[in-house]
């Protein structure tokens, strides 16, 4: 994936043009996730009935990389790698990356001899826990409301 | 030339055939591209079925997103209860 191109004695320097198309090539991908095959599911047939499967999905990357080299004048043997005057060699790079994908289904579409219908499917988990918070919210508004003064 | 920061694309997908029905899935996507960094945030969700019969007629069937209009009914009236409660329970200063 990267190249690397040796240097002197061990020195080593990584081709971060090369990550970096890496990068890009990876975000090509990601961009082109943006399409309705990742929201349809294949189509499900049982006899008569085809059932198809429609999800939400939402998708987040991003990173980054970054390298440097640096060298002064050389004025040993490269061949067998003998020290001479003003030797320095430096190098560095690093690069790092996340995402992440989170998927819901929403409903099944069910199609039939008889017609063609769109069944919603509502996630109780999530449902249930909009409706504590907001309970969590009112209910913690009345009871400061309701506190009786503080003494000083 | 710049890259759009958000984008909203509709798109339909295959159609599936059932009879002499042919249904055919749209989803919509929004993509929010970082312009500095490299990333991005995809959203996709499905938006509609188009079901088109024999005779060539289209009917349009929309897919409702029942969790998210209940979460949000929830929140709202979480929010709207929370600012009438502070509304009636409030002391003149």
């Amino acid at each position: 994936m990267d190249k690397v191109v040796k240097g002197p004695g061990n020195a080593r320097r990584v081709d971060v043009h090369t990550t970096f198309e890496d990068i890009n090539s990876t975000m090509e991908a990601f961009i082109e996730s943006a399409s309705v095959d990742r929201v349809y599911g294949a189509p499900i047939e049982v006899g008569e009935t085809i059932i198809i499967p429609a999800a939400e999905n939402l998708v987040v990357l991003g990173f980054g990389a970054g390298g440097g080299y640096g060298s002064t004048e050389f004025e040993g043997d490269e061949d067998t790698q003998t020290a001479g005057e003003g030797v320095g060699e430096g190098g560095g790079g690093g690069g790092g990356g996340g995402g992440r994908t989170l998927s819901r289904p929403v409903a099944v579409i069910i199609a039939s001899p008889d017609g063609v219908r769109v069944e919603p499917v509502a996630d109780r988990t999530k449902v249930l826990m909009a409706a504590i918070t907001a309970a969590g919210f009112v209910a913690g508004m009345f009871f400061r409301m309701t506190r009786g003064p503080r003494s000083l | 030339m710049a890259k759009s920061i958000l984008v909203q694309q509709t798109s339909a997908g295959e159609p599936v055939n059932v009879g002499e029905v042919s249904v055919y899935p749209v989803a919509r996507s929004y993509r929010i591209n970082f312009p500095a960094a490299r990333g991005g945030i995809v959203w996709n969700r499905p938006l509609a079925v188009i079901v088109e019969d024999s005779s060539g007629s289209r009917k349009i069937i929309p897919v409702q997103d029942r969790t998210r209009q209940l979460q949000i009914a929830f929140l709202a009236a979480g929010f709207f209860g929370t600012l009438l409660t502070w509304l009636i329970f409030r002391r003149s200063k």
